[in-house]
């Protein structure tokens, strides 16, 4: 379509000061507003507001992370099954030896806590070599 | 093969693809008509309370058996042609959103039509991926019924010609962005259909159980129903599941829209009517799941919340898109 014309310029610089001392001193462009994270620069002959506008943006990396780390919680939040699963040593004076018993609790629905509890009880018959 | 004929190709595409859903729906819709169990004593022979007793107590369980049809499990061709026919619509999607978008030379995203027609596309393909894994034949008069009616209404109302974007959308995020976006909504819906369903049946369910009435003083359609439908726990874990799916993805969406944001905008978040109803959706959702890890929130209530939300995904799409001026509005989306 052909560009008509440039309204303004939008770059991020690491040091704004240092942005702000080049941009009048060297190249002679004057500063018409000032805001902690912004400068906006014009030309003598600018019409409009400005024509250039110099950014100082440290948040992207730290937002970046806190965005993937968020998500990353997130998913374990919703995939990760919280279940307890307790076991429990007693003597039994009626069959006169010690008793294994292997319980599990579940935070909500749990479909496979049933197998968690099995797979415990029978590593724990497989170490002690005594059956279920 | 010009770039006006591939559109038009794409909108032929989506009509057949209409057609092929209409026959399937109806073959959907017979399937489970024939869920009804088939009743063969007269109206009058069926209140004797010896049967009525017998027949609550099984219908309880969900799984209601009913007379001679105990001994062979009932035909389902209807479904086998339905979920055939959805695969061929589903392929015949892919083909109408490949040619729009080999039409403008850019992904189908670009505008209302484009992104009902991809929705409806990803609903397809995720209804298909699913039945490949899990029996959900009695679910597809449900996700084939709202995406008819979406591709009826997109082709109608929303319906765009095929034109270049401006170029301040043209970004591989905007790929990003709103495939996930389209994704997610798709996976919403799947799970707002499975959502009615699990209501409607907890209603059947509490109806069997209340004295004696069993799945006789049903209504036939009732019957059918209540017997097609899996258990209300089973249909309330699926809509879960597919929603937790969907609410990472949707997190996403909007952490992907913050960065093209500050990108093409300069901040993170303007306030756009866009980007706060898609942050009332997410907390929506995310009320929903918390209801649904919170004891003392029956399942009943979760499901509302859940429907809540999807009707803001609802005003998201078609009211702020229509009605309300921002910064997306430009895209026409």
């Amino acid at each position: 379509m052909g560009i008509l014309r440039l309204s303004h310029v939008d770059i991020s610089a690491p040091d704004l000061e240092l942005a702000a001392a080049y941009y009048t001193q060297v190249l002679g462009l004057d500063i018409v507003e000032r805001t902690d994270e912004r400068l906006f620069f014009k030309c003598w002959d600018e019409r409009d507001h400005h024509c250039l506008s110099i950014r100082y943006d440290p948040g992207k990396v730290l937002a970046l992370g806190g965005a993937v780390a968020a998500l990353a919680g997130l998913i374990a939040s919703l995939m990760i099954r919280r279940r307890r699963v307790f076991v429990r040593v007693s003597s039994s004076e009626t069959a006169g030896r010690s008793v294994v018993s292997v319980g599990g609790l579940a935070k909500g629905e749990d479909p496979r806590l049933g197998t968690t509890v099995e797979a415990v009880l029978s590593a724990i018959a497989e170490r002690t070599g005594k059956t279920v | 093969m010009t770039i006006q004929n591939l559109a038009q190709y794409a909108n032929l595409g989506v009509y057949s693809a209409m057609v092929v859903f209409t026959i399937a729906m109806v073959a959907f819709a017979i399937d489970l008509a024939g869920a009804a169990p088939r009743v063969s004593a007269p109206v009058e022979a069926r209140k004797e309370p010896v049967r009525v007793g017998a027949e609550s107590s099984v219908g309880a369980t969900g799984h209601p058996a009913h007379g001679d049809d105990t001994d062979r499990p009932r035909s389902r061709r209807a479904a086998g042609v339905a979920m055939m026919l959805t695969r061929l619509g589903g392929l015949l999607l892919i083909a109408a959103a490949a040619m729009r978008g080999l039409s403008v030379h850019r992904p189908p995203l670009g505008n209302m039509f484009e992104f009902a027609l991809v929705g409806c596309m990803f609903v397809v393909v995720v209804f298909v991926a699913i039945s490949l894994r899990r029996d959900v034949r009695w679910l597809g008069l449900f996700v084939i019924g709202p995406v008819l009616l979406t591709l009826g209404l997109a082709i109608t109302v929303f319906y765009t010609d095929a034109s270049e974007l401006l170029p301040s959308l043209k970004s591989v995020w905007l790929v990003i962005h709103v495939t996930v976006a389209t994704f997610s909504v798709a996976l919403f819906t799947i799970a707002f259909s499975v959502t009615i369903l699990h209501l409607v049946k907890m209603w059947l369910e509490r109806q069997d159980g209340q004295g004696g009435q069993g799945s006789v003083g049903m209504s036939r359609i009732r019957r059918a129903v209540n017997t097609a439908l899996p258990p209300a726990r089973t249909l309330d874990r699926t809509a879960y599941e597919i929603n937790a799916v969907a609410f990472p993805l949707w997190t996403f969406t909007l952490i992907a829209g913050a960065i093209w944001a500050e990108q093409a905008w300069g901040h993170y978040w303007n306030w756009d009517p866009k980007e706060v109803w898609t942050f009332v959706i997410w907390v929506v959702y995310a009320a929903y799941l918390h209801a649904r890890a919170t004891t003392g929130w029956s399942a009943r209530s979760a499901s509302f919340i859940a429907l809540a939300g999807y009707g803001c995904i609802l005003v998201n799409y078609m009211v702020v898109n229509v009605y309300f001026v921002g910064q997306h509005s430009y895209s026409g989306m």
